[in-house]
């Protein structure tokens, strides 16, 4: 079984792959163990894809519609592009962070999903060392505090523009 | 004894460190809560300011007033630390206006980072305005309640601080330090009794909380009044997967 992990940041989506997975025997108290050091982590999960955001405007549209949980057209070619199909069931999983959109994967596209604890450690592990992953990309700490900047400033921009009442919901 | 730098006004200004790093003392007239100010010049909230003579260097300070920001009145209080320094990432869950993030943002400095998240659109507004003037304020409109809607805008932090009033608090801090706290992180979190529930005696209220936020994971190490700088409410300090 392999199981693939897709990543979403502030500069772009990455793709993980984690050999021999098995998600029956997998502990989370080992998984949180493996995912504190990097060297044993990288072992275990390595960076396979990454597809960053060319535009501004590009990044700010996977914040807003793949964070609430909506497939973009974008990420869905990232997907078909880099992960193998297979006719065989239980060959391969995609792990998500959202149930949501864990289930719109699995209803336009034909891959099996997983969500939950042992995946949320993972993709914990990939938070921690996003940085050393990407090293080879030549990517340093400052590219994705700067990203995050810029895109924060976009995406509140946006949400405070297009709010129909422009004024507060009452909090009762 | 009267050595010590000038202060803008003529008065004379004194500037001490205090123990806690990045937090600053002045003593002049009137002892007062310091910090550097990150955007010399301007004022955030009509905040008085002062500048002081440093091996020829001039540097601004800005009041922390423990009326206004509860992790000022925490300081003041004598809390044991407040795990936010020079160089530090933070996580500021319901930021208001910005006034409390603003002095966070000169404490650390311009190797830091604060993410500040606010729901509410028309505070938010003077949130965002005030990050553009400090470049080291990721400013979030967002719901505290839901990480992974703003999971592309926040990396792993140091620090988590909540001040979001809600009954569900403890539960909006367990998840977003599962989602953002690195291991061996601290979380600092302001408890208003009457948000939480009006009908119990606030030391209840405080103990369910601290009970509520066992459950999560967080592990509780220190908590302080904030009296009398704010009526019934408590701060509560931590470490997360330590």
């Amino acid at each position: 079984m392999v199981l693939y992990l897709i990543h979403d940041n502030a500069v772009g989506f990455s793709l993980f792959e984690v050999k021999e997975f098995d998600e029956a025997q997998a502990k989370v108290k080992q998984i949180q163990k493996q995912i504190v050091d990097f060297s044993s982590f990288s072992q275990m999960c390595q960076l396979k894809a990454f597809h960053p955001f060319l535009s501004a405007d590009s990044a700010r549209d996977a914040a807003q519609n793949v964070g609430c949980g909506e497939l973009t057209e974008d990420l869905k070619n990232f997907i078909e592009e880099n992960i193998p199909k297979t006719k065989k069931k239980g060959k391969i999983q995609i792990g998500v962070l959202d149930s949501k959109l864990a289930q719109k994967m699995n209803d336009q596209l034909q891959y099996e999903t997983i969500t939950g604890d042992i995946v949320f450690e993972l993709f914990r592990g990939i938070r921690m060392h996003l940085v050393n992953f990407l090293k080879n990309e030549n990517f340093k700490e400052e590219d994705l505090i700067k990203a995050q900047l810029g895109l924060a400033h976009s995406w509140s921009r946006n949400r405070i523009q297009f709010d129909v009442k422009r004024q507060d919901k009452p909090i009762i | 004894k009267f050595g010590g730098p000038k202060g803008g006004r003529g008065a004379k200004t004194i500037i001490v460190k205090h123990r806690l790093e990045g937090v600053f003392i002045c003593k002049g007239q009137q002892e007062a809560l310091v910090t550097k100010n990150f955007f010399p010049g301007e004022s955030v909230y009509n905040e008085k300011r002062m500048s002081v003579e440093e091996n020829g260097e001039k540097i601004e300070y800005r009041v922390w007033n423990p009326y206004r920001s509860k992790i000022a009145a925490a300081v003041v209080g004598g809390i044991s630390d407040i795990y936010i320094r020079p160089g530090s990432k933070v996580l500021y869950l319901g930021g208001a206006s910005g006034t409390t993030v603003s002095h966070v943002a000169d404490i650390v400095g311009p190797t830091g980072v604060v993410y500040a998240v606010e729901f509410s659109h028309r505070s938010g507004r003077d949130l965002v305005n005030m990050a553009k003037k400090r470049n080291n304020v990721v400013p979030i409109i967002g719901d505290a309640r839901k990480p992974q809607e703003y999971r592309f805008l926040v990396g792993m932090v140091d620090i988590v601080f909540a001040d979001v009033a809600q009954p569900d608090q403890a539960r909006i801090m367990g998840m977003n330090c599962q989602y953002f706290l690195k291991n061996g992180g601290h979380f600092l979190i302001s408890i208003k009794a009457c948000c939480i529930d009006s009908t119990n005696e606030p030391a209840v209220v405080f103990s369910n909380e601290v009970q509520k936020l066992k459950e999560e994971g967080l592990k509780p190490e220190q908590q302080l009044t904030l009296e009398p700088y704010e009526r019934d409410h408590a701060m509560v300090l931590g470490s997360y997967r330590a």
